[in-house]
């Protein structure tokens, strides 16, 4: 391989194009001679006769299709598009690689982004009929599935987090239960935004007990108590992302300072930067 | 509740919405010299400055929280040692994460909060944010 240490104006503009093409081909369903072609080169790189090839329309009809998914490996190759996009883009600005190999992964990423395969027969997964994201390329939709293939299996995904198809189509359907259970904090962050935050701290019947301005973030931090479910709540924002967060505290926490203090074992005293 | 009271927390909400400043602001910041004992928090890491490592084992992992989240990518880059199982202070060991000494300039990269750049010849220990339940664990996002 050659290395190239500089980039050209056009080089540096050529980037975007290639970024989008890779992003639009996620959505680019593939001639099937194509994916058969895809399959049988790999086989025949590893030596193995030309497989049987079954198309299916998601990675979730594959396993249903496959009769016996224990004897069967399976490979997420759509997570080498990134790669295959970087080769690719070397490529075309005169970084000389092994042509032959290139052109197999290309053609192997473009046509086959999920496998369920064994040395015989090999499921393949066509690509996502709908790709959604938000305005920092993270898959994100608020009115259904992000990620969704034909036949309706896909990911629900909120700012580039994976939820489930309840936070997302019935957020007002959740109970206080399925909240405070919620093990990961940015999901449980986007579980009350999405159920409201005056309405998640009015129904725990929250009070205020404390409010300040943190000398540090210069951001307002306010304490809420639930007695009925002798709940306490730091309410504070971040400076950085603006996302806003509940966190909970011991009980008998009285102040803002007290709860950091808590959340950071005793070390938010000595912060001298936070972002 | 009342009216009233919900009325409470709708301006609460709308004055910590308004006290940010600059939301966005994730900008690179150089920290100067560090005393020890001093904290820069990123998100929910907080890196405490500390005199040096003191035993721990080696590794060459240099995402600081695990997990594949964005809020995970917790990220060095630089010419840093870094170091697993460390003990610090008595805080629990759930929340503890790898100590590191910055050979040279290092930077702490992060997508949403911004970069932490840290002077060379500084250690630094991790320590998660305590979630709240009823046995201790870290926060994850």
């Amino acid at each position: 391989m050659v290395a190239k240490t500089e980039l050209t104006l056009e080089e540096e503009a050529l980037i975007k194009v290639v970024q989008k093409e890779y992003i639009d081909l996620q959505t680019q369903q593939q001639p099937v001679e194509d994916i058969e072609l895809a399959v049988a080169t790999i086989w025949e790189m590893m030596d193995y006769p030309k497989p049987k090839v079954i198309i299916e329309d998601s990675p979730i009809s594959c396993k249903k299709a496959c009769p016996d998914t224990n004897n069967f490996a399976f490979y997420w190759s759509l997570w080498y598009c990134s790669y295959a996009a970087m080769y690719d883009f070397a490529n075309r600005i005169g970084v000389e690689m092994d042509q032959d190999k290139l052109n197999k992964f290309l053609l192997w990423t473009r046509c086959c982004p999920f496998v369920l395969f064994n040395e015989d027969t090999v499921y393949v997964s066509r690509k996502p009929v709908e790709l959604h994201f938000d305005d920092e390329r993270r898959l994100h939709n608020e009115e259904g599935m992000s990620c969704r293939f034909e036949d309706d299996w896909g990911i629900w995904t909120v700012n580039g987090v994976a939820v489930d198809e309840q936070i997302v189509m019935k957020p007002e359907t959740q109970t206080l239960k399925q909240i405070r259970n919620e093990q990961n904090e940015e999901v449980k962050r986007i579980r009350i935004e999405r159920y409201g935050w005056a309405k998640y701290l009015t129904e725990i019947e929250a009070v205020k007990v404390h409010e300040r301005t943190n000398d540090i973030e210069f951001t307002k931090e306010f304490l809420f108590r639930s007695d009925s479910d002798n709940m306490t709540v730091l309410l504070c924002i971040c400076p950085s992302t603006g996302k806003e967060f509940s966190l909970e505290v011991p009980p008998d926490t009285k102040t803002c300072e007290a709860a950091q203090s808590w959340l950071s074992s005793g070390l938010s005293d000595r912060i001298i930067s936070a972002s | 509740m009342s009216n009233a009271e919900l009325t409470v927390i709708e301006k609460s909400l709308q004055e910590l919405r308004d006290s940010v400043v600059n939301s966005n602001a994730a900008e690179d910041e150089r920290i100067g010299s560090p005393s020890l004992g001093d904290v820069v928090r990123q998100g929910d890491l907080y890196l405490v400055a500390i005199e040096k490592v003191e035993g721990g084992k080696p590794t060459k992992d240099r995402q600081l929280v695990e997990g594949t989240s964005q809020g995970s990518r917790h990220i060095l880059s630089g010419d840093v040692e870094i170091f697993n199982e460390v003990s610090f202070k008595s805080i629990n060991s759930v929340l503890m994460g790898p100590a590191f000494t910055c050979k040279g300039e290092v930077t702490v990269e992060h997508p949403e909060h911004g970069n932490k750049i840290l002077p060379e010849d500084t250690s630094w220990q991790c320590v998660g944010q305590q979630a709240y339940a009823e046995e201790v664990r870290r926060v994850v996002d």
